[in-house]
């Protein structure tokens, strides 16, 4: 009798508590209404769009690999989804390129009909058939108003020119290389020419889940010579340790006017670049405050609230009862960089890859979109069950292939909806559900931007693994205020990669952003800097220029986009570098 | 003037609690200055502190003796280093379960459940939008730190006489693993190399062999080793979460039943403790 009143007390004890925990901290999501109050309207178009695109990845298959790999293909073949959002014929609407690894496969460049549709020519630029393309980059790196591509593959990366209408390889990077989804653009010298960072990802396993060592390498520097040559760098950026870098993200961390370096890091902590007075670059130590989640996935960086340093978002794993901690949004207090993701509820969205920041109701507060879903498959047999079967052993262990368990058709946190986190000041909430964002429930990776009608209503599009690629028309009537800016860098580089922009508003409140389309997972997003005005009229703009010029613009039109040009401006003040 | 006294047990210093405290504070240290861990050591005083809090308050409820909460201390160093929490509020219902299990589970007098494998296994089961056992991946997985745990182990089995209990544990294993390997899909080596990885040797060698929830006679304690192991294989067979530790509580189960019903006394009694007398005015 003691015995069982004990057990009562004890199982009464606990069920309180979890309670008490369950309405602390896993509210119930609110329904209907009392959810966002503004109706969000993003539809699915790509049929419409006239857009067909279904990523191909088998490039790893089963008769090139040795028999202890063939089992686990399907982790081999699971992250190259990529999609580049750019101004290809400089017509001043946005066009894609998609690029797809599989040897017969055909990647796809969609041009932008002005009506919301577009049409397929990769073939007319000569892009359909690459060398095992995984992800590109357009930048004008001669600044002579074209774009070039950056494109990396399963090979060494390559750059491509547009000679006569279609695109050439003029630069192939030396080796050793390897496969790279980790890239960003940016001018860390600020001589006027774009640089690139880059860093591998590898196909080799992991030797540990938090603190691997046995990536393919460190972040690198290629310095852009002059007429489209680079050359590695280790004079500003030298990293000997071997890591498995999913992305790079570039923002002013400290807010002193730098271009610092995140890379969001698989299987072990991020590292962190702060850039030093003379351009360099030192690795930031001991700067995360608890760092518990190491599988970064995707870089991307705003300001979330008017706050003074730049917020960054990392995408990372979230599957209860193994990887508890998700996405993380790091803020720099002066100190440290510390975490509140959980606060602002954009911690939990599944296994997440690409992330982008957007007003998409131009309210004026950043909305987050992330993509997420690792493999899907129908068996219905859960890789999560298979995975404790091996990883509670030795590193040795962990690294070979043959210790692994067999796919077998197995899902790994699959069939998961992406996220749309509305920005409602305090915190955010996830509305993917209530307004049927990916109801096919793809394995996204890739995610950009993009503002196909010029109108201020920015869609997205998301690269799903060896699925067919999703675009989201915006189609909010919101009827906010908001300004679009294409800058144009004349001392800067052209595409002026690394400007900063606040707007002023009528209301006295001041916007920040910067420019760096490349933030994020595999992705190049809209090259214009979008601002949602709420309400408020705009009163200026005031762009920081690469190169240093501060300059002020008035009498911009409201509810279109404006071209700025460096110089032209009403200068407020040169900063030194 | 009225005088109040409290008279307090602590442990002496032969006791083998002392020794499995310093152990585990070794590998506490180990994992902490390691950068992947993540927590540090306000964490393991925040679950420290609920740990013996509700060791001191739940054994004068139940017993009506202040009993210095060494037990408290000891459970938080082996939960702190196998378990990751989403939020240290999620210690309380941890440790909780850890010194209640100790405090209401009981049969005969003694617990039944070894509290740290009962915490850890009840909570990453129940809670697992808070709770995961990753934080155990985060500063293991070298031979050379399980070797050093295994010897750790080893000298603490012995000090408290249960070395046949991990004998019984790691023979039976390798014995039944192999046979496993030809019904599933796991590599044959995966069962071996399981056993060999610090998770399992810190179960083995500390959780285990707990004298107050596992046999003392020779005879008893092979089985009760040989038990938990073929379940633990099993239970790993299909899949289960934690099979090592929840095959621990089953074990713990089974033999305070076993206890019950048996003729056969067994005796726990390995603690060495001292009463202290303290006159606060």
């Amino acid at each position: 009798m003691k015995f069982q009143k004990s057990l009562l007390y004890f199982f009464c004890a606990f069920v309180g508590f979890l309670l008490f925990a369950k309405g602390q901290y896993f509210p119930l999501a609110p329904q209907g209404d009392s959810l966002f109050k503004q109706k969000i309207v993003l539809n699915e178009r790509s049929e419409k769009a006239n857009i067909h695109f279904t990523h191909k990845n088998d490039f790893f298959l089963s008769e090139r690999f040795i028999e202890a790999s063939k089992k686990i293909l399907p982790f081999y073949n699971s992250i190259s989804a990529s999609v580049s959002v750019v101004d290809i014929n400089n017509d001043g609407w946005q066009d894609f390129f998609v690029p797809s690894p599989s040897p017969n496969s055909k990647s796809h460049l969609y041009i932008n009909q002005k009506d919301g549709t577009f049409v397929e020519k990769a073939v007319e630029y000569g892009l359909a058939q690459l060398s095992s393309p995984v992800r590109a980059g357009f930048f004008d790196c001669d600044n002579d108003g074209t774009q070039e591509i950056l494109l990396t593959s399963y090979k060494c990366p390559s750059l491509y020119q547009n000679r006569g209408g279609k695109y050439q390889r003029i630069f192939k990077f030396p080796e050793p290389c390897t496969f790279a989804m980790g890239f960003n653009i940016l001018d860390y010298d600020k001589d006027g020419l774009l640089d690139i960072a880059i860093a591998p990802f590898s196909r080799t396993l992991p030797n540990s889940w938090h603190s691997a060592s046995n990536g393919p390498g460190g972040l690198m520097l290629y310095k852009n010579m002059g007429h489209c040559k680079f050359e590695a760098d280790t004079n500003h950026l030298r990293e000997p340790a071997k890591h498995y870098t999913h992305a790079i993200g570039v923002a002013d961390l400290r807010n002193l006017n730098r271009q610092d370096l995140w890379a969001a890091t698989d299987f072990n902590r991020d590292r962190i670049f702060f850039q030093n007075e003379d351009g360099g670059y030192s690795q930031a130590q001991e700067v995360l405050k608890k760092p518990k989640a190491h599988n970064g996935m995707s870089v991307s960086a705003a300001y979330v609230t008017n706050q003074k340093y730049p917020s960054i978002y990392i995408s990372q794993v979230y599957e209860p009862g193994y990887s508890i901690f998700g996405n993380q949004l790091w803020t720099f207090d002066g100190q440290q960089f510390v975490d509140s993701a959980k606060e602002r509820k954009i911690n939990n969205c599944g296994w997440s890859w690409g992330s982008k920041f957007s007003d998409i109701n131009n309210d004026g507060l950043v909305d987050l979109v992330v993509a997420n879903g690792f493999i899907s498959t129908t068996t219905g047999i859960n890789y999560w069950d298979k995975i404790g079967r091996f990883i509670f052993a030795s590193k040795r262990y962990l690294n070979n292939p043959w210790n692994w368990m067999s796919f077998e058709g197995a899902s790994w946190s699959g069939h998961q909806r992406d996220c749309i986190f509305m920005n409602q000041g305090a915190d955010f909430v996830n509305i993917a559900e209530q307004i049927h964002f990916d109801e096919d429930l793809r394995d996204g990776r890739g995610l950009a931007t993009i503002d196909t009608l010029n109108n201020g209503k920015v869609g997205f599009i998301v690269a799903n693994q060896r699925q067919k690629l999703s675009y989201y028309q915006n189609e909010t009537e919101s009827g906010n205020n908001w300004i679009g800016l294409k800058l144009i860098g004349t001392t800067s580089n052209r595409d002026a990669i690394g400007a900063s922009v606040e707007a002023e508003l009528s209301n006295g409140e001041r916007k920040k952003y910067s420019h760096y389309p490349f933030n994020g997972y595999s992705a190049q997003s809209d090259s214009r800097i979008h601002i949602g005005l709420g309400k408020n009229n705009l009163k200026s703009i005031r762009v920081k220029w690469p190169h240093g010029l501060n300059e002020l613009y008035t009498h911009l039109k409201m509810n279109q986009y404006n071209t700025l040009i460096e110089s032209k401006g009403k200068l407020i003040e040169t900063l030194s570098y | 003037m009225k005088h109040y006294r409290i008279d307090l047990t602590i442990p002496k210093l032969g006791d083998p609690r002392i020794l499995f405290l310093i152990f585990t504070m070794v590998f506490l240290f180990l994992g902490l200055r390691l950068p992947s861990f993540g927590g540090n050591f306000f964490d393991y005083c925040m679950l420290a502190g609920c740990c013996m809090i509700f060791d001191f308050i739940l054994r004068k409820m139940i017993t009506g003796e202040w009993v210095f909460p060494l037990s408290g201390l000891t459970t938080a160093f082996g939960i702190f280093i196998v378990c990751d929490v989403i939020d240290n509020i999620y210690y309380l219902p941890i440790a909780f379960l850890a010194m209640g299990s100790k405090a209401f589970l009981q049969i005969q007098g003694r617990h039944i459940f070894n509290p740290g494998a009962f915490a850890i296994v009840i909570s990453n089961l129940g809670l697992v939008h808070a709770v995961s056992p990753e934080a155990i991946l985060r500063w293991t997985g070298d031979l050379k730190l399980s070797l050093f745990i295994f010897l750790c182990g080893l000298f603490l089995a012995i000090k408290v006489r249960r070395w046949a209990v991990v004998l019984a544990f790691y023979g039976v294993s390798i014995l039944v693993s192999p046979t496993l390997s030809l019904f599933s899909p796991i590599p044959p080596l995966s069962y071996v190399h399981n056993l060999m990885w610090e998770g399992i040797v810190i179960m083995a060698f500390f959780m285990l062999t707990d004298p107050k929830t596992s046999p003392s006679h020779m005879k008893n304690q092979l089985l009760y080793g040989g038990f938990i192991a073929i379940l633990a294989q099993y239970l790993r067979f299909l899949e289960f979460r934690l099979p090592e530790h929840t095959a621990l509580l089953v074990g713990c189960l089974v033999y305070a039943i076993f206890r019950k019903y048996s003729l056969e006394k067994d005796s726990a009694e390995v603690w060495k403790i001292k009463e202290v007398h303290i006159e606060l005015f």
